[in-house]
């Protein structure tokens, strides 16, 4: 028997996303179309640019999402279509919102109004079947830095977040200061591959049992250090940021996964690409005896598949949404806070 | 013609719902601008009470600006989905045609459609009368009221100026000779939209995806961008 499938659209910030994922949560499509090139020269995101670009990309993205999952946009053959409504730019949002609706309604399915972070939350169940609650999420993008303990659908724990920037916020703005451009993040990651990450010691922020981060102080660090001497070696200066941005990172993953006796550690969210982020948490998640569950760099950035996998727990425990709701730029995710 | 026309290029937005050259329902919105919330809602509610599909409509109609851009998107991203999902033909107009085409304006006089674009410009296109027929003059054109009234000056016809941009700025017209304002529309209405379709003369779009917002500015951060632009060279 074939098995049921739902659409989904994710257009929050720059990345124009269409997907189709089954019942079991196996991924049979997802396009994403990236609009990095469109921004890159003004060192971020535009909004009104971004804007611009989901309304030419979101219907061919979307056709061809179901053209690689065998259907068309005549018969799409969905049950359900996802959409995420928030968090993001509010006028991107709307694109694939707007798209959404129509389709759903013309389809005749019900539509599922979806929070980006849950998509995060759930982007590992689409690559790993033996993934089992509770587990930790630690989600870094240029957005958010938070551990969340995952215990089911709709069961979150919100265990530490940033107190100041984002963790992609601190690579984008260390990567401007040292002339390696934007985004940040695989920036700073190729060169300090060909650094010495104990030539300089910048601040590990707020240790002990607090699970909360602040990446305001290693960032001063670095402006600091390169103000001083000039001459300095920017390899090293990559190098030595990362290792203590990401010693906090997996220092702090792993005292979550003590705190509630969690099966896994999950990454998510564009810093989840991280490649010492990577290794660092493989190790760590070893030595705890935990399992790792490291989604591909496609499911850690942010596309639409992880937006069908939370729709499929949102279609089963609430069904369908109404269709006059609308965009929520400052979405937030319903959680406990522990 | 079955044919369930969206609008969503002004702060006022909504459908209407026309069979056969008859407007069946209207459902405009005045009171903001949450045209994601109410477009959709408000079709649906029409093709209820007329008791017909999506799929057994001819057509989509849709004004594609100029106008507000996210209204745009909204209503843009709404009318080819609709029409892609169901296979419905889909239309496309601009603002400006659709208000200097309603018919409570009538055919005598040559109109000059005004939208207000915010930040102290207008959007504003002439359109002249032939065989009780109105057709454009030139481009859709953003600009600012000062210089569209300037550019009045060498234009001794009367007129009749139409739409929200016009009332706003009707005192910087005082001193024009046979210029008239028309109290309505001060906004393009869906039902004219499909009215215009219902008559002929607007062509199908065999590409849906290919319809985009007509926007006549650069995002600003590309403006800003091309002023900075040569500083910076200068500087290196
Ligand atoms: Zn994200």
């Amino acid at each position: 028997m074939t098995k049921e499938m739902i659409l989904a659209i994710e257009t929050s910030c720059d990345e124009t996303a269409a997907a189709v994922v089954d019942e079991d949560l196996h991924v049979l499509s997802s396009v994403v179309s990236s609009q990095i090139d469109l921004h890159a020269s003004f060192g971020g995101v535009v909004p009104e640019i971004a804007g611009r670009a989901h309304v030419e990309l979101l219907e061919p993205v979307v056709q061809e999402a179901l053209e690689q999952a065998g259907r068309s946009i005549r018969d799409p053959g969905v049950v359900a279509v996802a959409v995420t409504t928030g968090p993001g730019l509010v006028g991107s949002l709307l694109v694939g919102l707007s798209g959404a609706k129509a389709m759903a309604y013309a389809w005749g399915v019900p539509f599922l109004s979806i929070n980006h972070l849950e998509g995060h939350l759930f982007a590992a169940q689409l690559e790993s079947d033996s993934l089992v609650f509770p587990y930790v999420t630690l989600l870094v993008s240029g957005g958010h830095t938070m551990l969340i303990g995952v215990h089911g659908p709709g069961e979150y724990r919100l265990m530490g977040e940033t107190i100041d920037d984002a963790a992609g916020e601190a690579y984008d703005k260390v990567a401007r200061y040292l002339g390696l451009g934007y985004p940040g993040g695989p920036a700073i990651d190729k060169l300090a591959a060909q650094g010495d990450p104990t030539a300089f010691r910048f601040p590990r922020a707020l240790p002990g049992e607090n699970l909360d981060f602040s990446f305001s102080g290693v960032k001063t660090s670095v402006v600091r250090a390169v103000d001083r001497s000039p001459e300095i070696n920017v390899a090293d200066v990559a190098a030595s940021f990362q290792a203590a941005v990401v010693d906090v990172l997996v220092a702090k993953s792993m005292q979550a996964v003590e705190r509630i006796d969690a099966t896994a550690i999950v990454l998510g969210g564009g810093v989840a690409a991280n490649s010492l982020l990577r290794e660092r948490t493989t190790t760590a998640a070893l030595e705890h005896g935990v399992q790792c569950a490291l989604p591909s760099l496609a499911m850690c950035t942010d596309n639409a598949a992880m937006i069908g996998a939370a729709g499929w727990h949102r279609f089963r425990v609430h069904g369908g949404d109404d269709f006059s709701i609308g965009a929520n730029p400052s979405l937030v995710l319903e959680m406990e806070r522990a | 013609m079955k044919l369930l026309s969206l609008e969503t290029a002004t702060a006022a937005g909504g459908a209407a719902l026309v069979i056969d050259g008859v407007v069946i329902g209207e459902s405009m919105t005045t009171k903001d601008r949450r045209h994601a919330e109410t477009l959709l809602p408000s079709a649906i509610e029409l093709l209820a009470q007329a008791g017909i599909t999506v799929q057994e409509l001819d057509g989509i109609v849709i004004d594609v600006g100029p106008g507000l851009y996210t209204g745009l998107r909204v209503g843009i991203a709404t009318a080819r989905s609709l029409a892609m999902a169901s296979g419905s033909g889909l239309y496309s107009l601009t603002s400006l045609e659709v208000l200097a085409n309603d018919e409570r304006l009538g055919t005598s006089q040559t109109v000059l459609s005004v939208l207000d674009a915010r930040r102290g410009e207008v959007f504003a296109q002439y359109f002249t009368v032939e065989n009780g027929q109105r057709f454009p003059q030139g481009e859709p054109r953003v600009l600012l009221p000062g210089d569209l009234i300037e550019e009045m000056d060498t234009r001794p016809q009367s007129l009749v100026v139409v739409g929200d941009g016009g009332v706003r700025y009707q005192e910087l017209f005082a001193h024009l000779q046979g210029v008239e304002f028309a109290p309505v529309p001060l906004f393009p209405s869906p039902a004219t939209a499909a009215m215009m379709v219902e008559r002929g003369g607007v062509t199908k779009q065999d590409i849906p995806s290919d319809v985009t917002p007509i926007y006549l500015r650069d995002p600003d951060a590309v403006a800003n961008f091309k002023v900075a632009a040569p500083s910076r060279l200068a500087d290196s």
